[in-house]
């Protein structure tokens, strides 16, 4: 029988993961400048909806988390250096100078001249659904010498590891949610729609109208994803990712979530640092053990006897 | 059933996990649980109890005990005292239902939500043989003056009377140097409960001291005083030091949100002692 036992509810999960959603935002900006060469990208995204279902095999699922692009613009140019045709004198008088001139025609003049600016800012809407497994492993530090002792290993910072893994069973990204793009592009005509033509009524009278036709617009919204949702379904159901594009992002996420632990524990755990010349004390930690069940996520751990 | 059908998180720890964690500690840091002078310190065999040490503590000569004071003897104007020793040989805890500890009569059955603990311990004094004790008598009674029955009929301050020769050095002070201890061994055993409370913005978990017992101890008077002064321990030294207060933490993996965590109300019993093991039910908020 396990010595410690930790549980966390599918409520806490849901409500930490809301919390990671709603605070979590990535706004990135940069530009290179290599002369006549120059490219730079402005991305800003935040996070919406999405929901966490824990499953009784043991895995977690994320489903239809929103990346709603705030900017996402790539923009690319070429400085061609500015060249000028004409501007040499036709006719040049004695003491007078040059009276008459051909036109002088420059092209390039512009920095950059030849540009492209893909700005889709607002614009888009994608969505990622995925299902993981934790991955618990033993990782004994490589760089540690054989028959080398505990304290030695503490020391040394060699200690060996509990290491916790996300294993992506697959995910799912729609780089265009299109449930989505058209819904709130909708829900923006219409509430543009309702200020035009009707701006003669209250606010409570408009925001009645826009109640009683929002359950249009989730309709469109529902029938748009329709096909994502069976695509989710199937992916769940089989335990693969379904399309091409969608594997390589899985055969990405497994590899980086093979390299990032979620948790790391060392072995034997300090409980009590040094103290002046005190060896620190630390356990054994054994039989460690994570799970989903439909409920919770259940942490289970032994006490060793020995060191 | 599922662990947290009560609350947002759970914690357990059973009774066995906490005798190994101390098992731990006494082998790692066993100047934690044995305390004597010096010259006992450093002279394992005449512990009362021989200390099982992990090898990590004697390869980087850590202390096996913690050094205290000799005993000195009253009287000697702290010219002598005695070496002696106190381990804590044993401790145990057993949470409700009793099946780890037997408890004296003294103390009944275990309540439900309580906990019992147990320890043996193990004092020693350093009595030094008749032989070595009539030596330092002959050797003392040379630094005293001898009591004059003409100063007393002449009525002379009795301060005066039997106190050291003015004209001789005072002396070093000397612990009288002993090859054994007189050892003897006390079984202790406590029930406890915790209580919750809530100061500001944090909720203590605090281990509360219901009832003490030392077993065939007489006579009485000695068994009570020895009982109150253990109870003085463990109520003012110990139990202060292991609250466990719950208070906003942040989760520190990510450093974007923060977790309010609180003891669950929905649970009646919060923390519960019970089952052979120490339940914690916690609700938290995310902000």
């Amino acid at each position: 029988m396990a010595h410690l036992t930790i549980a966390t509810s599918e409520t806490a999960v849901q409500k930490l993961f809301n919390g990671i959603r709603d605070n979590f935002s990535i706004d990135e900006s940069d530009s290179v400048d290599f002369g006549p060469f120059t490219a730079g990208y402005e991305v800003a995204f935040h996070l919406e909806g999405g929901d966490v279902d824990m499953q009784a095999d043991n895995s977690i699922v994320v489903k239809e988390l929103d990346i709603k692009w705030d900017k996402l613009r790539f923009y690319a140019g070429i400085d061609i250096p500015e060249l000028c045709i004409g501007g040499f004198c036709i006719i040049a008088l004695p003491f007078v100078g040059c009276v008459l001139r051909a036109p002088e025609i420059c092209i390039f003049e512009d920095d950059p001249d030849i540009g492209i600016d893909l700005d889709l800012n607002g614009l888009l809407t994608s969505e990622i659904s995925l299902a993981a497994k934790p991955d618990l492993q033993y990782v004994v530090n490589p760089a540690r010498p054989a028959g080398m002792n505990w304290l030695d290993a503490e020391d040394a910072n060699l200690a060996n590891m509990w290491k916790l893994f996300i294993d992506p069973e697959w995910v799912d990204i729609d780089i265009f949610d299109w449930s989505d793009i058209v819904g709130d592009l909708l829900e923006n005509a219409l509430d543009n729609a309702i200020d035009d033509l009707l701006f003669f009524l209250p606010g409570w009278a408009k925001d009645l109208i826009s109640a009683i036709l929002g359950p249009v617009i989730d309709l469109v919204r529902g029938i748009l994803d329709i096909g994502d949702d069976i695509d989710e379904w199937l992916s769940d159901l089989l335990g693969v990712s379904l399309g091409l594009f969608d594997l390589i992002i899985t055969a990405v996420a497994d590899l980086l979530a093979d390299q990032f632990p979620l948790i790391e524990i060392e072995d034997p755990f300090p409980i009590l640092p040094y103290q002046g010349s005190l060896i620190p004390v630390k356990l054994p930690i054994e039989d460690l053990d994570v799970t989903f069940t439909e409920d919770e996520l259940v942490i289970t751990a032994s006490i060793g006897e020995t060191l | 059933m599922a662990f947290t059908d009560n609350s947002d998180l759970y914690g357990a720890v059973n009774e066995a996990g906490i005798n190994l964690v101390v098992k731990h500690l006494k082998r790692q840091r066993p100047s934690l649980f044995n305390y004597g002078t010096e010259f006992i310190a450093k002279t394992p065999k005449l512990h009362c109890h021989s200390i099982d040490a992990d090898p990590m503590v004697l390869l980087r000569n850590n202390p096996l005990m913690s050094i205290e004071s000799p005993l000195p003897i009253l009287g000697t104007n702290n010219l002598l005292s005695l070496h002696y020793c106190i381990q804590f040989v044993n401790a145990q805890i057993d949470f409700h239902k009793s099946n780890a500890i037997t408890l004296p009569s003294e103390l009944g059955e275990l309540p439900e939500q309580h906990f019992a603990i147990t320890a043996k311990v193990c004092a020693g004094l350093g009595c030094p043989d008749d032989r070595l004790t009539d030596y330092i008598e002959a050797f003392m009674d040379s630094f005293y003056e001898a009591i004059s029955l003409d100063d007393i009929v002449a009525g002379k301050s009795t301060a005066n009377i039997a106190g050291l020769k003015t004209h001789r050095k005072r002396p070093d002070p000397i612990t009288i140097p002993v090859d054994r201890l007189e050892c003897f061994c006390l079984e202790v055993f406590a029930v406890c409960h915790i209580e919750t409370r809530k100061v500001g913005n944090q909720h203590i978990f605090s281990p509360k001291l219901d009832n003490i017992e030392i077993v065939n101890l007489a006579p009485e008077g000695l068994e009570n005083s020895i009982e109150c002064y253990a109870e003085q321990v463990i109520r003012l030294g110990l139990l202060p030091r292991i609250r466990i207060a719950l208070e906003k933490l942040v989760f520190d993996q990510l450093q974007i949100v923060n977790v309010a965590i609180k003891p669950a109300d929905s649970v009646a019993t919060n923390p519960a002692i019970e089952d052979d093991e120490l339940k914690v039910f916690i609700d938290m908020e995310v902000s």
